[in-house]
């Protein structure tokens, strides 16, 4: 050891401490960077998995739910609805009953705000209607039982009854129906068999 | 008197020229230190490069990990969860603003006097959670309304009532002279009614028995409208 001289050893302790600044230092700076990336990948790896798993427990309750159910919840819920064919429920709701259908009119699609304060502002976008007819005070009844229990929502925003001269009721009723106000969601109209 | 120091046989050194002692540096830690700095810092270098090495390959696996965990994560099931959830969702949405008319209609029925009768009526939804109702109403005498007035204002089924434009028709004898004419009372009422005291409810609920007295049924709607109007059973309903 004593054998070096005093400029050789001089020379190691100055190789030392630039490997020291030039290598070990930057490297072990990499070596820290490469961590705790390394933690942020396993972190979000982790994030992920948690979120799959999510996934797969959410997917079996949905998956849980009956086709009856799931066919009912997407009538009720459609994508969109075909004015039409409301209508020809309408009609043969009134038919069925054997009341008198004097009119009835589509108002069509509204904005999906237009009436905020009636579903349409909860990503609801509502399609109205108008009919009029002349009943019985029971009959009344009787027809806002069976619209109230159609398998898809009739809501009526307005109802006036007047006397008429034949002793009946002379009703006009403003209906609205709703369908979910998206675009990305693959249609399901009201009348349409359920996906 | 001093010691002769000439006599003694030991040889003296004289104080002036006493060796100075020379001071002996200690360069054996110079050695030593750079020695052992320099192996230190071959043997951190390759710990560190083999260390390097084995983190990246750590790296690297988590890299293949996380895009394992993406790949296996599932476009289509995550959009149909949130479909059937916001779909879902509205179906809340629209079933706690579902109202009975007719329940507003009995309730009306049930407050009102026999003396009083509707000419007309219109009822309007305000918002989600109000209905008003406008009505003429005519009554034989100004009790009658009066009464009319402390009933609706009593019930509980009524958010608010409020009477206006009473008009007084007085009876009497006709021009004739012989026939004679009831008076009556004519009067505006607005009512104000809370959804959640009108919502519509399920008139037979899913697992009752065929014979139970507490439920009401009425004409299966499926087999007055066929295709179109059956029950819904996301409500829990048969009809």
């Amino acid at each position: 050891m004593s054998n070096y001289s005093l400029f050789t050893q001089l020379g190691m302790i100055g190789v030392a401490v630039a490997i020291l600044f030039v290598y070990i230092k930057p490297t072990y700076t990499a070596i820290q960077t490469t961590l705790d990336t390394t933690q942020t990948y396993l972190e979000e790896a982790d994030k992920v998995k948690k979120v799959d798993d999510l996934l797969t427990e959410k997917v079996s309750k949905v998956d849980a739910v009956s086709a009856a159910d799931m066919a009912a919840l997407k009538r009720y819920v459609p994508d969109s609805v075909d004015d039409v064919l409301v209508m020809k429920d309408l009609q043969a709701i009134f038919a069925a009953l054997a009341f008198p259908l004097e009119g009835l009119t589509a108002g069509g699609a509204g904005a999906a705000t237009a009436q905020p304060g009636v579903l349409g502002g909860a990503g609801l976008v509502p399609h109205t209607f108008s009919l009029s007819t002349k009943v019985s005070y029971d009959d009344l009844k009787t027809l806002l039982k069976v619209l109230e229990a159609n398998n898809y929502l009739l809501q009526v925003n307005s109802l006036s009854l007047a006397p008429s001269d034949s002793g009946l009721i002379g009703v006009s009723m403003s209906l609205a129906t709703f369908s979910r106000a998206t675009t990305t969601a693959k249609a399901v109209a009201v009348g349409e068999e359920p996906l | 008197m001093p010691p002769s120091t000439a006599s003694s046989f030991i040889p003296k050194r004289n104080p002036v020229n006493r060796p100075k002692s020379v001071r002996r540096y200690n360069f054996v830690i110079i050695p030593i230190l750079s020695y052992a700095l320099f192996m230190a810092s071959i043997i951190a270098s390759g710990a560190l490069f083999i260390y390097q090495i084995r983190v990246h390959a750590q790296l690297a696996s988590a890299v293949r990990n996380l895009e394992e965990q993406i790949g296996n994560f599932n476009d289509t099931d995550l959009n149909r969860v949130i479909d059937f959830d916001q779909r879902l969702e509205l179906a809340n949405k629209m079933v706690a603003s579902h109202v009975s008319l007719g329940s507003i209609l009995s309730i009306l029925e049930t407050v009102t006097a026999e003396t009083v009768q509707f000419k007309n009526l219109k009822i309007d939804r305000k918002d989600d959670h109000t209905l008003t109702v406008n009505a003429a109403l005519v009554t034989s005498s100004l009790d009658g309304a009066l009464f009319q007035r402390a009933t609706y204002a009593a019930s509980s089924l009524i958010t608010s009532t409020k009477l206006s434009g009473i008009s007084l028709v007085p009876g009497g004898v006709a021009s004739d002279g012989k026939t004679t004419t009831k008076g009556s009372v004519g009067f505006s009422a607005e009512f104000t009614f809370s959804t959640d005291k009108i919502l519509y409810k399920p008139l037979v609920q899913e697992g009752a028995g065929a014979g139970s007295a507490h439920t009401e049924t009425i004409k299966p709607v499926s087999s007055i409208a066929p295709k179109p109007v059956v029950a819904s059973s996301s409500k829990k309903t048969t009809l």
